[in-house]
């Protein structure tokens, strides 16, 4: 099928689509939704990203109990909580925790956080909402596979969770479930029924993620609206799309590393174990390798971390560029870097293992590697500061957070610098400057993305908006409360305080920390007590939010071409095409400062029209004005990618 | 009329609403936050009294969000009155823009009194060779990154208050500078080639060097959940081992039957001679555990079916470091440093760093691994 064939007919653009409201311009379409079909087994991505937004926020708010539970344990190890007993009965006898449990609830904690909330909670809830509305298509490729997608999630949820209520206990050997720990129920009891019931929700949530992946990969390259050029995306979709990519890639990894344990625990197996005495016995099993199973756990685990960033530095992105009223600054740079960081992660997780007694000479090639991918890292920071370079900036809550996102953007990243320098990490690996730096550069720059996000999309949700006063609230106690509880911990890592202990008073240069660890527990109550701010603002504006009007933050992007009440299919009539990039905010002899993607050339002042050029500088601050742009060594890799993907999108088109 | 009354009565004479401007807003958040301060202390102090729950605490925090709540509902109807008289006391935007700003300020002194208060709580000066190198590393590395961080939090928050909305204004449509994104992207760039190079160099020189002939061996083996170390005897060698060896009585798994083993001594606190390179051998028995002695800038992971070895000199004996640090109760310490189950928090060894004749003495006091020099005769025929 021809390009031409394709910007004739709008209802081309989604293919396989089984709904084609085109022809119901009355929008609702001619089938009748029941109640299940429309709430529960939803197929229509704007409902699944729901389902998912609520899942996560569901296990983020457990997830924060479990923290909290521990936090107590840490700030003030020398009490007794009676309510615990009550609570937790066995595994809170006599007001404390057991030193057992106290591992399980970290490992839940890493677990719920890292894949629950941060990677199903946010690229399954933005990817499904945005991906559609941003590219120009009524749905996913296969909202069949979707609503698949978010069921198999939901499962592997109740799984994970009802893992709490086995009498062994929930699996406890860390998120990154290294065996043999995590391969002998002899060495700790979680790894009893509990670990059991990690695999299966694991290999369940993997399975839900590549469905996902695929549908948002599929409808990426094959349903964008004619003239939504790959150069033409929001970063957000751009964002999205690395994002997938990379799970296709390295979770079937973590699947493989999975399997092989299930195997190792049930079937007598011995890959990752080797001359293990236990429990009074020399097991026969021997002559597998733990550090097989890092290797293949990391090569999952980094791409991970940015399955987990991305999303969020892209909704950071269009978020950014909309409030500050200005285009995204280098927008080449900025997809470039998405490239860059998304092929190196999968080359850096050596980084992870520098001093498991993997062979020193890969320290120096996973040392080269990681500080390579800080490049493209440092490079998007540049772009996010240059384009609220005179801005004209407007603080929405969902701003607000999304400035929050590069401050600790920023934090965090610069402490990788350390950890990706063998030598420091020989100091400073496992212990509370891992925990400083991974909290604050993925887990809260994440959450924040996230949040800022729920701000920005809520009126799209819906229909409503959210309180911005109770917003603002939320987003100062947050921020302030994030730093407080996590950057005392780059001290205490300084100082050789290991991560994952029960309690500190057992060495003598630990002991010094009791006042702090008691102070970053009151500062994680506060942070958990301000997100109880926004469950509030959530929940109370889906009935009594103002109503949201069309486009309420003045964007660019196409879902705010949308009509607000919910419409399954997204646009009444045809699907609008798109003539220019995503970031015409203030363009010189615009009658607006906004320019949506859908607006031709035709309808804009003459001075409006034609290719984007940079407004001229006043005062001496920049001299050098950039001409047209021209091939600069750093742009034209990714420049030809993204044609190289282009053509791909183009030709399955 | 009678917002004209009211704007001379609040701003030219009671200069009121000024605290409702953003500048005064920030004072009086400033103010709050330290009379809540001067309000927790005792209540803190206080809190630590208690063996059971938080003591006081909870209700501290009640009132303190009551207060809060209190004075943000009266703004609230004040401001609300205000603005039924046309009068808007709050520009958010601005508000927020100005507390960006405040942020900024309170986040560099909040990062300053770490470095000044809590520096001095992190490790003390390395007690090994290596260690000052990587401690050298390590200000390297501190000073480049907190110049970036100071740099780039600052033009963040800055640009936020500066670049802040104001009507009419127009935003500078500039969407890219390839000059300027080829030096941000090559200058980082070299910068990390540097640190590459200098970490390289250093991770080479610790990790990859041939250890000295006359280095110290010794076996540290990690178990659930404890430390054993066996040191070679008057041969210098250590005897093999064998995982199915492991009983009761041997609970190393020592092959009796080696020769070079006999003489092996099993040591309770690890104890090394200053200035001596030491080779230490790791060994674990069950899960991976980690051997983790940050005063000697040394770690490294004992893994099940995979010897490890970590291999250091020390520099600093017990009681120079207790000078040092001023501390007379100073000890190093081994910690695990790799979730290993239950008791993973408490999996300590004492390591002691003395003079060599300090050593000497302490050697000749240890005991064998096996209680009997020889072999059981017994023992030997059975096999
Ligand atoms: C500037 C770029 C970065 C570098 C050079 C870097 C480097 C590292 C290194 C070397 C470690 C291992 C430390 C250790 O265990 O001893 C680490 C841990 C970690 N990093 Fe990063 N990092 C960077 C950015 C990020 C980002 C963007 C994320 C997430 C979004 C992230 C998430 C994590 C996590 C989760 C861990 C800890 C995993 C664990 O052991 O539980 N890092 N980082
Ligand atoms: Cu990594
Ligand atoms: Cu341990």
């Amino acid at each position: 099928m021809s390009t031409l064939a394709h910007s004739h007919d709008p209802s081309h653009g989604h293919g396989s689509h089984a709904h084609d409201p085109a022809h119901g311009h009355d929008g609702h379409g001619h089938h009748k939704e029941t109640f299940i079909t429309k709430y529960i087994f939803s197929q229509d991505h704007k409902m699944i990203a729901k389902q998912y937004l609520l899942s996560g926020m569901l296990m983020a708010l457990i997830a924060a109990g479990l923290s909290l539970l521990f936090r107590l344990q840490l700030g003030w190890p020398d009490r007794t909580f009676p309510w615990l007993e009550t609570l937790l009965g066995e595994w809170g006898k006599g007001g404390r925790l057991d030193p057992n449990f106290y591992l399980a609830l970290v490992t839940l904690h890493g677990t719920l956080m890292v894949f629950f909330v941060l990677t199903a909670g946010l690229s399954g809830t933005f990817s499904n909402l945005l991906i559609p509305y941003q590219v120009g298509a009524r749905d996913m490729a296969s909202p069949f596979l979707n609503m698949l997608s978010y069921w198999l999630f939901f499962l592997s949820s109740v799984i994970m969770l009802a893992s709490l209520f086995v009498e062994s206990g929930p699996a406890s050997a860390g998120w990154t479930i290294y065996p043999p720990l995590s391969a002998l129920p002899q060495a700790v009891p979680g790894s009893g029924l509990g670990m059991t019931l990690w695999l299966i929700s694991m290999v369940l949530f993997i399975a839900s993620a590549l469905m996902g992946a695929l549908n948002y990969i599929t409808t990426i390259l094959n349903m964008r609206t004619p003239g939504m050029k790959m150069t033409r995306m929001p970063l957000t979709v751009w964002s999205f799309f690395c994002t997938a990519i990379l799970g296709v890639l390295s979770f079937p990894v973590l699947l493989s590393a999975a399997v092989l344990l299930v195997f190792d625990r049930s079937f007598g197996t011995s890959f990752y174990l080797s001359e293990i005495y236990i429990a009074g016995e020399a097991l026969t099993r021997t002559g597998g390798s733990p550090i097989l199973f890092q290797h293949l756990f990391w090569f999952l685990g980094h791409p991970e971390v940015y399955i987990v960033l991305m999303p969020a530095l892209g909704l950071t992105s269009e978020i950014i560029a909309t409030n500050a009223r200005k285009p995204i600054f280098g927008y080449r740079a900025m997809v470039g870097s998405l490239l860059g960081i998304s092929f190196l992660s999968f080359i850096v997780w050596g980084h992870h293992m520098f001093i498991t007694g993997m062979n020193p000479f890969l320290g120096n090639v996973f040392m080269i590697l990681t500080l390579v991918i800080a490049v493209p890292s440092a490079v998007k920071v540049f772009n996010y500061l240059a384009t609220l370079w005179r801005g004209n900036i407007r603080f929405t809550p969902a701003m607000l957070f999304a400035i929050g996102v590069v401050s600790l953007f920023i934090s965090g990243g610069l402490t990788g610098i350390y950890l990706g320098n063998a030598a420091l990490d020989i100091n400073l690996h496992d212990t509370y400057f891992v925990v400083a730096h991974f909290h604050i550069v993925m887990g809260s720059a994440s959450m924040f993305g996230m949040l800022a996000g729920v701000y920005h999309w809520y009126p799209k949700m819906y229909g409503r908006m959210l309180d911005e006063k109770l917003g603002y609230l939320h987003f100062w106690l947050t921020f302030a409360s994030v730093y407080l509880v996590f950057f005392p911990m780059h001290f205490m890592g300084l100082d050789g305080v290991p991560r994952r202990y029960y309690q500190f008073t057992g060495f003598e240069f630990m002991t010094e920390w009791m006042d702090m660890n008691r102070f970053i527990s009151v500062s994680a109550i506060m942070a958990t007590a301000a997100q109880l701010i926004f469950f509030y603002n959530f929940f109370r504006s889906i009935r009594y939010g103002r109503v949201a009007p069309q486009n309420p933050w003045n964007a660019n992007t196409l879902e705010w071409t949308t009509p607000v009440e919910r419409l399954h299919g997204n646009w009444p009539g045809e699907i609008p095409h798109v003539h220019r990039w995503p970031y015409d905010y203030s363009r010189p002899g615009a009658p607006q400062d906004f320019i949506l993607q859908t607006v031709p050339d035709e309808d804009l002042p003459l001075a409006a029209r034609g290719r984007p050029t940079n407004e001229a500088l006043s005062g001496a601050a920049v001299t050098e004005r950039a001409k047209t742009p021209s091939a600069q060594p750093v742009a034209s890799s990714s420049v030809f990618i993204a044609r190289l993907l282009h053509r791909i999108g183009l030709r399955r088109a | 009329m009678k917002k004209a009354f009211l704007n001379s009565f609040f701003m030219n004479r009671l200069h009121l609403p000024a605290l409702f401007q953003p500048r005064g807003f920030t004072a009086l958040v400033g103010v709050l936050a330290l009379f809540l301060a001067v309000l927790a202390e005792p209540a803190m102090a206080q809190a630590v009294a208690p063996t059971e729950g938080f003591g006081d605490g909870p209700k501290l925090v009640i009132a303190l969000i009551a207060l809060v709540w209190v004075i943000l509902a009266g703004l609230k109807t004040f401001s609300a009155s205000m603005r039924s008289q046309g009068v808007r006391l709050f520009n958010w935007n601005k508000v927020n823009a100005v507390l960006m700003v405040f942020f900024l300020v309170v986040f560099m002194l909040f990062v300053l009194w770490h470095f000044l208060k809590l520096m001095k709580f992190t490790l003390p000066v390395s007690a090994s060779a290596h260690g000052v190198e990587l401690d050298g590393m390590l200000s390297v590395t501190f000073w480049i990154t907190i110049a970036v961080f100071a740099l780039t939090q600052v033009l963040l928050f800055s640009f936020a208050l500066a670049y802040r909305y104001k009507e009419g204004r127009k935003a500078l449509f500039y969407a890219d500078n390839h000059q300027l994104e080829f030096y941000w992207t090559v200058v980082p760039a070299i910068v990390l080639t540097v640190l590459v190079l200098y970490g390289t160099k250093i991770w080479r020189e610790i990790t990859q060097v041939q250890p000295a002939k006359d280095a110290l061996k010794f076996e540290l083996f990690a178990y659930q959940f404890g430390w054993q170390a066996r040191y070679p005897g008057a041969d210098g060698v250590l005897g093999g081992h064998d995982f199915r060896l492991i009983s009761a009585t041997n609970s190393m798994g020592i092959e009796e039957t080696d020769s070079a083993g006999r003489d092996d001594l099993l040591v309770s606190e690890i104890t090394l001679p200053v200035n001596r390179p030491v080779l230490m051998k790791l060994r674990a028995r069950d899960v991976i555990h980690s051997a983790y002695m940050p005063h000697f800038r040394v770690q490294m992971n004992v893994v099940p079916g995979m010897p490890t070895q970590f291999y250091f000199t020390p520099t600093v004996t017990t009681k120079q470091m207790q000078e040092i640090t001023g501390n007379s109760n100073f000890v190093y310490e081994l910690a695990c440093n790799k979730i290993c189950g239950a008791a993973h928090f408490n999996m300590r060894m004492k390591v002691n760093v003395v003079t060599d004749t300090e050593y000497a003495t302490w050697l000749s006091k240890q005991r064998t691994y096996f209680r009997r020099p020889e072999p059981a005769q017994e023992l030997l025929s059975a096999r």
